[in-house]
């Protein structure tokens, strides 16, 4: 009996090391355990395979699009076999010359070639940053105001976003904060999401009808997850 | 016995002393359709393209002395009975198969934008009775306001103030006035174009896309944000075209005119 007992706290301890090991740390935090992560896809582009190693698994994701969106580029097939979140995302992004971080809880695909007018943008400070009852959209869709009033001078904005009545609501008040933190925020609440940013010029068009930044929820907006693409137009933001 | 003639219950004893016999007999007892509750569901309501029991034939059992006698009998809980439908301009609604015709409530499909009909005959012991009702095969056309989920200042950033409501709203259909579309799965989006006047300056919308509840309903958020705001009483004004996909046909509903104003914000004067 005794012996049996040695032997079970043996186990306990070995898969606990084992554990410990993968956690791991990153930037001063620590990675979430590790979990077998596998994906098997033929004809689909990086940014859709990172979509639902992100969707399957709810990791909260930040994308920045960068000058030159690869990542909608050639459709390939994915084979992936990874024990941990950040080594799947490198294998989706494989070849595109994004990188692959771990800050503030979120997995963030830094893209090779970001524009002046981008990094400008989302480090930016806001004074205060506030949204109640609302869905990870409608978060979204506001700090896209935000941005496109505050830092580049509009103005006024309006949102009108569609939603489920049983959309998941956040509450969100910040203060002195970028959108980048922003937006990592809102996409760590609940049942997590991912923030996409795309390419803006550094001159806007005078229609100033992109919408620079968007945010979809897993739970919620699963249907515009599985076709979003590099290009804004195609993604219904006006 | 009863000596008078009439109807009468009981035990019929026949005996013959002489052979030492004695039988019993019970009286004969039938079970008829005396009478049908039809019922419609949901006011006859069936979106297009989908399925649904819009009616259902229910019927009311009494016992008989003999099959074909259809009244007068006491109410019984159980009975047979077999069931007739007609359904009428088949080409706005029509049954899900042949076999739905002789069922109680038959699933049928809404055809196209119309109103159809259902006529049920239905018959036991030699009794029949019947019942009709309507269906009305709603298409989406336009939305509307169900009801507001919240209205109020919004917040916005530093310099800028606005409005921020909530409605929840509902896909309605052709009739007059229109009904609302009861059906969950309606693939909602939407494209706003910003018009004239824009007094708040409005230079960016932010959309997005939603499905209806099973109740089928759907949230519709608005906000806006100016430096024209608190002060201006202008408004600015948008278009909204909702698409809506539902059971993989596309219907594009009547546009929606927007009114933003720094303490209130309307949809079609609402």
């Amino acid at each position: 009996m005794k012996r049996d007992y040695l032997i079970a706290g043996l186990f306990f301890a070995a898969v606990s090391i084992c554990t410990a090991q993968n956690a791991g740390y990153e930037n001063g935090q620590a990675v979430p355990d590790s979990h077998p992560i596998e994906l098997l896809a033929s004809e689909i582009t990086p940014l859709a395979a990172v979509l639902r190693i992100g969707m399957e698994h709810r990791i909260p994701l930040e994308v920045i699009m960068g000058a030159h969106p690869i990542l909608c580029g050639e459709k390939r097939s994915f084979a992936i076999r990874a024990l941990d979140f950040k080594d799947a995302l490198y294998q989706a992004v494989a070849g595109t010359g994004y990188k692959v971080i771990f800050e503030s809880d979120v997995y963030v695909l830094e893209p090779p070639d970001p524009t002046t007018h981008e990094t400008k943008l989302l480090s930016y400070h806001f004074d205060r940053f506030s949204a109640k009852n609302s869905t990870m959209v409608d978060a979204g869709a506001l700090l896209a105001g935000y941005i496109a009033t505050v830092a580049e001078g509009a103005k006024g904005f309006a949102i009108d976003t569609l939603s489920s009545t049983s959309a998941e609501g956040i509450n969100l008040e910040m203060q002195s904060a970028t959108p980048r933190e922003i937006a990592d925020h809102i996409v760590t609440q609940k049942g997590k999401g991912v923030w996409v940013f795309r390419a803006t010029p550094d001159v806007l068009p005078a229609s100033g009808s992109e919408t620079s930044i968007q945010i979809y929820g897993y739970k919620d907006n699963a249907g515009p997850l599985a076709n979003l693409s590099c290009d804004a137009d195609a993604n219904g933001a006006k | 016995m009863v000596p008078d003639s009439g109807n009468a219950t009981g035990r019929l004893m026949v005996t013959s002393r002489s052979r030492g016999l004695a039988r019993n007999f019970s009286c004969g007892n039938f079970v008829v359709v005396c009478g049908v509750d039809f019922e419609t569901y949901d006011n006859g309501y069936l979106p297009v393209n989908s399925y649904g029991d819009v009616w259902a034939a229910l019927p009311s059992f009494c016992s008989a002395w003999s099959p074909g006698e259809c009244s007068g009998g006491n109410s019984v809980s159980n009975g047979s009975a077999s069931y007739n439908w007609t359904i009428g301009a088949t080409s706005m609604v029509a049954p899900a198969s042949s076999s739905q015709l002789t069922v109680e409530s038959p699933q049928v499909l809404g055809v196209a934008a119309g109103t159809g009909s259902g006529y049920a005959e239905v018959e036991g012991g030699s009794c029949q009775s019947g019942g009709s009702g309507p269906a009305v095969v709603q298409i989406p056309t336009a939305s509307a306001i169900v009801s507001t989920v919240s209205s109020a200042a919004a917040s916005c950033p530093s310099g800028y103030a606005g409005w921020d409501r909530v409605v929840t709203k509902i896909v309605t259909d052709q009739e007059t006035p229109p009904q609302g579309i009861v059906a969950a799965g309606q693939s909602l989006t939407e494209v706003v174009t910003i018009g004239t006047p824009n007094a708040l300056g409005m230079t960016n919308i932010a959309t997005s896309s939603a499905t209806t509840n099973a109740a089928g309903n759907f949230n519709d958020h608005f906000l806006v944000c100016s430096t024209a705001c608190p002060k201006s009483t202008g408004s600015s004004v948008a278009t909204q075209v909702i698409t809506d996909v539902y059971n993989a046909k596309t219907y594009t509903l009547t546009p929606n005119t927007i009114t933003f104003k720094c303490t209130s914000i309307t949809v079609n004067g609402n």
